[in-house]
């Protein structure tokens, strides 16, 4: 069964700039895909072009084996969509949106209108005019909207801009019952990490118009666990450091005040005694949690060039 | 079809806003006003209306009129035939400038010859010089008889060439030479040969010059047909005519009924019609025949026709030719719809609506002008558009969806205030108008219910309004900005207004397509105002070739429209 979303060589070019590289990659079924990315990395044009709202320079894009050059309306029959902050009629109500895109598709009724109104929480407001909304209740609906036709992948770009930490904490409750109910498959981007962190099964790096590499977290993790996975944080760390190469003979790697190894949990509780016995200031020790954001930062910074 | 529903959703979404009830309130407004402001200017009843005790008073003074009504006609015919003598006859007022030139030049050879004697004579020269003067004048007086009298064709600048030329000569020959010595005389005259010669300023001039042409077969059928069939044949219409009025008389002889007197009247009054239309028939057609090889354009600008418009004088001889044939001579029919601002002799419902109509149709223009320009530069700019471009729709069915979607709304407004219009216009005027005689396209007349000019009005309005909404979108689409859509539409409204009204004759004029807007013009009549404000000069056109150009201008607009949108990054 062809997957979801397949990008083969997708690019982009304005005039002399090239936004979108040579990007390839593919969405599974029931996955979330997070595109991580800097600002004007390629991220959104990226999604756009997926959804046909950009043209494509050069490359294909498939949604459920249909090609959106030559199939557009079969292909994006299988996608909901939005980029960035959605915009609605504001004279008109939330239903009387959700309406209006609901009417262009064939056999949507009014139930469905209702049940995808009460998926992003939005029953209650939903005869108040858009106007009257909040920037949440906007972005809400925003992606009710992308729900109606019960597409097959959603493709978000920076759903959760402008909202607060309680409605991003909604949005990525949503987004993850959509998966686990439905088996919608998602396509989201960020440049906050966190959220990322906590949604998405894979994450894709984008850096100036390059895919850079896809990886699950975990993956991630791993990989930068290699610099070591205990660490020290103290008062002295380059003497510290010292000690612990001299006396365990294992690498050490210093980090602002902490000073990180590989150690078994023994090892590492003989190394707290003999550094105190050397009247090492010890702060804290244990394992260390790579941030993604840590990861993201090395990651990019390898890189990044200047052009 | 996809794009019905896309259509009926933009439909929907628009009656939704707000703004719905602002746009039903102004026309609301603007049919009241109109109504109170409407004061139509009645056509002046030229009927004859002979008063006296009885019928034979009033037929007595028809009988002594009756000569000099038909001799309107008959004054006409032998111009006609003087004028088309002196043609065919080398007597024509060309051949008589060309003969007072020859002989200007003659006189200055003279003079030349003069001073190239052995024997200079001072007196000689004097007297040859003076009577090159003469005639000179000669030509200058002809020169300036020619605008009011012209048989011939000659533009504007030809003439001013000419007088310009003459003029200049006339300075350079003083009127008092008696202070000239020989070599005075012999310079003025080397002076003149050099710069005055008749050679390099004149005839080219002169010989561009076109005779007109007139075939004195045609001229007579033109006669027979207006003249001697109406007026001069024993069975003549005239003369059948007049033996119904006399049978009429003697059936009512000396009687003083209100009645009768009033049906002899108009007999009179028909009858008197018969001769002028006869009159207006000849004098068109014998026009039309001198003008036919030339383009209403390029008449304009020759001295004596500027202000003709070969359409017009093609639809009133139309009209007439077809009301002498049947029979129909009360003047009252005569007048072929006169709707608008000038109505017949009093105001129907039909007038009104036609009139209210103009004033909305501008209002209904605006609207739908905004509506146009928001539904695709408002969405791009309103970044909704980004919501729609997902839709399982390509971008060509987007545009479409949303030109239909123009299209009913304007429609919508158009019928309704044509209703309106209507139902407020038989309240006040009531619906007395019976047929209406239509002129098609200038050569087929035709009589119909005044609905049906009516309905050929609104199909008029429907066109008119295409083309703007088209450009409105084409700008849309290419300036994704609402306000230099609408405001540029409205622009070439307004200039086209401009036109209409300082009535352009420039001959490129023609292929713009905002001089083909107007199909109703040729409904009937450019005469007869369809108003101030529809496009009333017809130009070189006919209503084939105006519809043509307007369905193609509408079509190639949307036709760019949907490439340009196509490859638009939308977001």
């Amino acid at each position: 069964m062809e997957k979801v979303l397949q990008v083969e060589n997708l690019t982009k070019v304005y005039g002399s700039r090239t936004a979108v590289d040579n990007i390839s990659f593919s969405v599974n079924n029931g996955e979330i895909l997070g595109f991580l990315g800097a600002n004007g990395a390629g991220k959104s044009t990226t999604m756009k072009m997926i959804l046909g709202l950009t043209s494509i320079t050069s490359g294909d894009v498939y949604i459920c084996g249909k090609n959106i050059q030559t199939n557009f309306e079969s292909a994006i029959q299988n996608v909901g969509g939005l980029i960035e902050t959605p915009y609605l009629y504001p004279y008109l109500t939330g239903y009387g949106n959700l309406k209006f895109y609901a009417s262009l598709y064939k056999g949507i009724k009014k139930s469905k209108i209702l049940e995808v109104a009460s998926i992003v929480g939005l029953s209650k407001r939903l005869s108040d005019k858009v106007r009257n909304y909040s920037l949440g209740m906007k972005q809400r609906l925003g992606i009710a909207q992308a729900l109606l036709h019960d597409p097959k992948l959603l493709v978000l770009d920076e759903p959760t801009n402008g909202l607060d930490a309680n409605g991003i904490k909604e949005i990525k409750m949503l987004l993850k019952r959509l998966t686990k109910e439905r088996g919608t498959s998602i396509l989201i981007s960020s440049h906050i990490l966190s959220t990322m962190e906590s949604l998405c099964d894979r994450i894709a790096i984008i850096d100036n118009g390059r895919l850079i590499e896809i990886k699950t977290l975990n993956e991630i993790k791993q990989r930068y666990a290699q610099n070591g996975s205990t660490y020290v944080k103290v008062g002295t760390p380059n003497f510290a450091g010292k000690l612990i190469q001299e006396k365990f003979n294992i690498k050490v790697g210093i980090c602002g005040n902490k000073v990180l190894f590989n150690a078994s949990e023994t090892d590492l509780a003989k190394i707290i005694v003999m550094l105190t016995q050397n009247k090492v200031p010890i702060f804290s020790a244990g394992e260390v949690d790579y941030s993604l954001e840590d990861m993201f930062l090395n990651i990019v910074g390898n890189h990044s060039n200047i052009s | 079809m996809k794009v019905f529903r896309l259509a009926k959703a933009e439909l929907n979404k628009l009656f939704q806003r707000p703004a719905i009830f602002l746009m039903a309130g102004f026309l609301v407004i603007a049919l009241v006003l109109v109504s109170f402001f409407y004061n139509p200017t009645l056509r002046t009843d030229t009927r004859i209306n002979y008063q006296g005790a009885n019928t034979t008073e009033i037929h007595t003074q028809f009988q002594t009129e009756k000569a000099s009504i038909n001799s309107e006609l008959s004054t006409l015919v032998d111009s006609i035939n003087t004028l088309t003598y002196n043609l065919n006859n080398q007597t024509s007022k060309l051949s008589k400038l060309k003969n007072l030139i020859a002989n200007a030049e003659g006189a200055f050879d003279n003079f030349h010859a003069e001073l190239l004697k052995d024997s200079k004579n001072i007196n000689n020269m004097r007297i040859k010089l003076e009577a090159y003067k003469t005639k000179i004048l000669e030509i200058q007086t002809f020169l300036s008889t020619i605008e009011t009298d012209i048989d011939f064709f000659i533009t504007l600048s030809q003439l001013n060439t000419l007088k310009t030329f003459f003029e200049r000569l006339n300075k350079d020959i003083p009127s008092n030479t008696t202070n000239y010595s020989v070599d005075n005389m012999i310079e003025l005259g080397n002076f003149l040969a050099l710069n005055r010669n008749f050679s390099d300023h004149v005839y080219p001039t002169i010989n561009a010059l076109k005779e007109m042409k007139l075939d004195a077969t045609e001229v007579d059928k033109l006669v027979e047909k207006y003249y001697d069939n109406i007026l001069l044949n024993d069975d003549s219409t005239l003369k059948l005519y007049e033996n119904e009025i006399e049978d009429f008389y003697y059936s009512c002889i000396g009687s003083n009924e209100d009645e009768d007197m009033q049906v002899l009247n108009n007999m009179f009054s028909n009858y008197k019609s018969i001769v002028l239309m006869a009159k207006e028939s000849l004098e068109n057609s014998f026009t039309l025949l001198k003008v036919k090889d030339i383009s209403n354009s390029a008449l304009n600008g020759h001295v004596g026709f500027t202000s003709i418009n070969k359409y017009e004088l093609q639809e009133t001889l139309t009209k007439n030719t077809y009301l002498l044939d049947n029979g129909k001579f009360d003047i009252e029919y005569a007048n072929n719809f006169n709707f608008g601002s000038t109505a017949g002799f009093k105001t129907s419902a039909y007038d009104f609506t036609i009139f209210a109509m103009q004033i909305l149709t501008i209002i209904i223009a605006v609207f739908c002008l905004f509506f146009g320009a928001g539904l695709i530069a408002g969405e791009q700019s309103g970044k909704t558009m980004k919501m729609l471009a997902i839709r399982p729709y390509t971008r060509n069915k987007i545009y479409l969806g949303k030109f239909l979607a123009c299209i009913a709304f304007m429609l919508i407004l158009l019928l309704i205030s044509f209703i309106a219009s209507f139902v407020v216009g038989s309240i006040l005027y009531g619906l007395d108008l019976p047929s209406v005689l239509l002129i098609i396209n200038a050569n087929k007349a035709v009589v119909v219910h005044p609905m049906v000019v009516m309905l050929i009005y609104l199909a008029s309005s429907i066109l008119n309004l295409l083309f703007y909404i088209s450009l409105a979108l084409l700008l849309s689409v290419i300036f994704r900005s609402s306000t230099v859509a609408v405001l540029t539409s409205f622009i070439v409204y307004i200039v086209t207004i401009l036109c209409n009204i300082l009535m352009i004759k420039t001959s490129w004029f023609k292929f713009l397509p905002i001089a083909h807007l107007d199909i109703f013009k040729y409904f009937g009549g450019a005469s007869s105002s369809g108003g101030f404000l529809t496009f009333n000069t017809i130009v070189d056109a006919n209503l084939w070739l105006s519809l043509g150009y307007l369905l193609g201008i509408i079509i190639v607009f949307n036709l760019a429209s949907m490439i340009v949108f196509k490859k638009r990054n939308i977001a």
